[in-house]
């Protein structure tokens, strides 16, 4: 074990904090070297603990890296270069910060040995992911982003409630590791639903369409990819075989299916198919099987290509043309006919054709479900594929790219192909989703059970047949019924309508009945508490005026003085300060243990 | 712009790329049934000949008719259903207002949509065109 081992995360969030100062010219080279770094360093990290740091009564570990982690850091770090490059000519460096700082969450999440450093970083994710949010600038982009932020904060208190229960019960410690999911406890369950809810598995899932067709064009591309897989790892480490999250995740993979049918904007649409998609690993996860958890990882690791694909596909066509409804948009094959081909690729990926990623990685889940003799599981996650084919392999594409509709004359105007770098991201993208579904090895040698894993051939002529016919007689479906699922220019309503409208309801609570009620104390108050008080008030101003306020003035003098300097120093922008403010808080934290350790030694 | 002449092409063609597709169903659905062995089959039913085509294809109508059908019931709703003032959301937001804040384009937003509003003119990347206006 060595003292210098340096965190993947210290990395992102040091190269972040330097960012500023790096000179204009030097900026995009730099923006691709850093997390360039990040891969590398996690590519040639060896397995075993590190970085393990003495608090209090505590040993925090930084640094686990074993065969469910790497394949997790792998992916994220991939995928972090792949959304640096697609935001390469973003100017504003806060952007850039906050998806580093996010993606420094998810990676410290990953490695994380105990749920004191999984916490921290937990939070760490959320707090600077709704920057991505709020970067986009529009109204309805700030309170989406202040939903998403109070709504990963409650999972984050049934976490840390979890947790505290949990590990101070006897016979824990501070750990992660897999928990006791045979008999779960209070403190289990607080856990999971802290899981669950980044996770996004209903009825905990309505912050991620909110949020992920609100963010800017490139913070979804990072979105998609970090919150909910984080979470899938988390599962992954610590409920493998808890049955319930069998139903969970087949309800997910079904629910994303149906509101995708529904939805308008193409973004919301994909970002439906991300609860869908994470039911098959959930699933993965409750069958808890060897074969599964490897299904449940590899599929994660497809997903994280082929969605940010998508969202790079669908981006793009909102960062050049402005809009993401589909009845705004149409026939753009013109225009764009390369971002065309791209979005198409990830939607085969994503609907498991022959030859693409999900191919080889959803199909293990699904046999993993026959195989455990769950047959409900097998048929209903075949059924959801279909309905994943049809709605981003075809009804994306096709209302986008083709269709009847055209676009208003300033939309048509400005589309055209994205900047190169956008190009340049989806390229990689696609070629890897089609490298990882020819290439089986690539994938499967990383997983945490490789030898079963090697003995998994998707390639039977079955298996292939079985989903073709699926697949093209979904499509044969889709057509026949194409005016059916012409969009509507609605909005689907969705569980977040019960923090979104529910305040009206407590609104009235706390105008009528709680008002009358305050305002009878008031007067109780009033007539028994008001009047003796003002003799006692009396005296007590005689010493207030003579001995007090000599003292308190001098002090308020200080602080007005300190605080004009303040003033002067910030902005006024909420979002800034609270940026500034969580970015301290961080280097504080870091600092904290850092210094703590130096002295335990 | 090659690709775009190979997508006009094909557009021309609509009749004949129709012609395949329905060629390549009945292959495949074919092929299926004839050569492929059910060795591999997880469960009895997909003896059932063209099991999974019918599966597929049925299994696509149901979901695009459930769905519909669940979306009328009420969850498909208008645009703006969210965006209706709520005046006092302004007073609890203890909001300020920012001279110059970006005017709000969607229907019904008022003062309070203002003050709340990021006052940044269309910051750099934030999901629109370079030189486009704010339209929501």
């Amino acid at each position: 074990m060595t003292d210098l081992w340096l965190h993947p995360s210290l990395i992102l969030i040091l190269g972040s904090l330097l960012l500023l100062a790096v000179p204009a010219r030097l900026k995009r080279g730099y923006l691709l070297l850093i997390p360039i770094l990040l891969f590398a360093r996690i590519l040639t990290m060896h397995r075993g603990e590190f970085g393990q740091v003495h608090i209090l009564n505590w040993t925090l570990v930084f640094g686990r890296v074993d065969g469910l982690s790497s394949v997790f850091g792998y992916i994220m770090s991939l995928m972090c270069i792949l959304g640096t490059l697609y935001g390469l000519h973003v100017k504003d460096d806060a952007q850039h910060i906050a998806s580093w700082f996010y993606v420094a969450g998810s990676v410290g999440c990953i490695y994380a040995g105990d749920f004191i450093t999984l916490f921290l970083f937990w939070e760490l994710m959320a707090f600077s992911s709704v920057f991505l949010i709020w970067f986009r600038g529009r109204r309805e982009s700030l309170f989406a982003g202040y939903r998403y932020l109070l709504v990963h904060v409650v999972g984050g208190l049934a976490l840390l409630a979890g947790m505290v229960l949990h590990c101070n019960a006897p016979g824990h410690d501070w750990s992660f590791n897999l928990l006791d999911v045979h008999h779960p406890t209070t403190a289990i369950y607080l856990i999971m639903a802290g899981f669950l809810l980044n996770a996004a598995v209903p009825p905990l899932h309505a912050w991620l369409p909110d949020a992920y067709g609100e963010a800017t064009f490139n913070g979804s591309v990072f979105m998609c990819a970090f919150t909910t897989k984080t979470a899938v790892y988390a599962l992954c480490r610590g409920f493998a075989g808890m049955e319930i999250l069998i139903v969970l995740g087949v309800i997910m993979a079904l629910y994303g299916v149906v509101y995708a049918v529904l939805e308008n904007d193409c973004r919301r649409l994909l970002a439906y198919h991300i609860i869908s998609q994470v039911g098959y690993m959930v699933a993965g996860v409750g069958l808890g099987t060897q074969m599964a958890i490897n299904g449940a990882c590899a599929h994660a690791f497809a997903h994280i290509l082929y969605k940010g694909l998508l969202f790079m596909g669908c981006g793009s066509v909102l960062y050049m043309t402005g809009e993401s409804k589909f009845t705004e948009l149409g026939g753009l094959w013109k225009k764009m006919p390369w971002t065309f081909v791209f979005t198409l690729i990830g939607g085969l990926s994503i609907s498991a054709f022959p030859l693409f990623s999900g191919f080889v990685s959803k199909s293990m889940i699904v046999s993993a479900g026959f195989e455990e003799g769950k047959l409900w599981v097998g048929f209903l996650l075949l059924l959801a594929s279909a309905g994943t084919f049809l709605h981003t392999g075809l009804k994306v594409p096709y209302f986008i790219w083709f269709g009847k509709n055209q676009p208003r004359k300033e939309t048509w105007d400005r589309a055209a192909e994205p900047p190169w770098n956008m190009n340049a991201a989806m390229i990689v993208a696609s070629a890897l989703c089609i490298f990882i579904g020819c290439y089986t090895p690539y994938l499967y040698k990383m997983l945490p059970y490789p030898e079963v894993a090697a003995e998994y051939h998707p390639y039977t002529a079955y298996h292939v047949f079985e989903t073709l016919q699926i697949l093209l007689f979904t499509g044969l479906g889709f057509f026949l019924l194409l005016k059916k699922l012409v969009p509507d220019p609605t909005i689907s309503l969705d569980l977040d309508w019960f923090y979104r409208k529910g305040w009206r309801v407590f609104l009235w609570v706390a105008r009528k009945p709680v008002q009358a009620t305050d305002t009878l104390v008031g007067e109780l108050y009033r007539v028994a508490g008001l009047v003796p008080l003002m003799l006692s008030a009396r005296v007590a101003g005689l010493f207030d005026n003579e001995v007090i306020d000599g003292m308190v003035d001098g002090f308020a003098n200080s602080i007005r003085g300190f605080s004009r300097r303040l003033r002067l120093a910030q902005r006024g922008q909420m979002q800034q300060n609270l940026a500034f403010a969580f970015a301290v808080a961080a280097i504080l934290i870091i600092a904290f243990l850092w210094y703590s350790n130096a002295f335990a030694r | 712009m090659k690709l775009a002449q190979l997508i006009e092409f094909l557009r021309g063609r609509l009749k004949a790329v129709k012609l395949v597709g329905i060629g390549l169903l009945v292959l495949v659905a074919a092929l299926g049934m004839l050569l492929v062995s059910n060795e591999h089959a997880h469960t009895a039913v997909e003896h059932i000949p063209f099991f999974w085509s019918i599966f597929g294809f049925v299994g696509c109508v149901l979901i695009i008719v459930l769905s519909k059908w669940y979306g009328h019931l009420g969850i498909m709703t208008r645009e703006d259903y969210y965006d209706d003032p709520p005046a006092q959301l302004a007073s609890a937001a203890g909001a300020r207002p920012s001279p110059g804040a970006a005017t709000s384009g969607s229907g019904g937003a008022s003062e309070h949509s203002k003050a709340l509003d990021n006052s940044k003119p269309a910051a750099p990347g934030d999901g629109r065109a370079p030189g486009g206006g704010k339209h929501d």
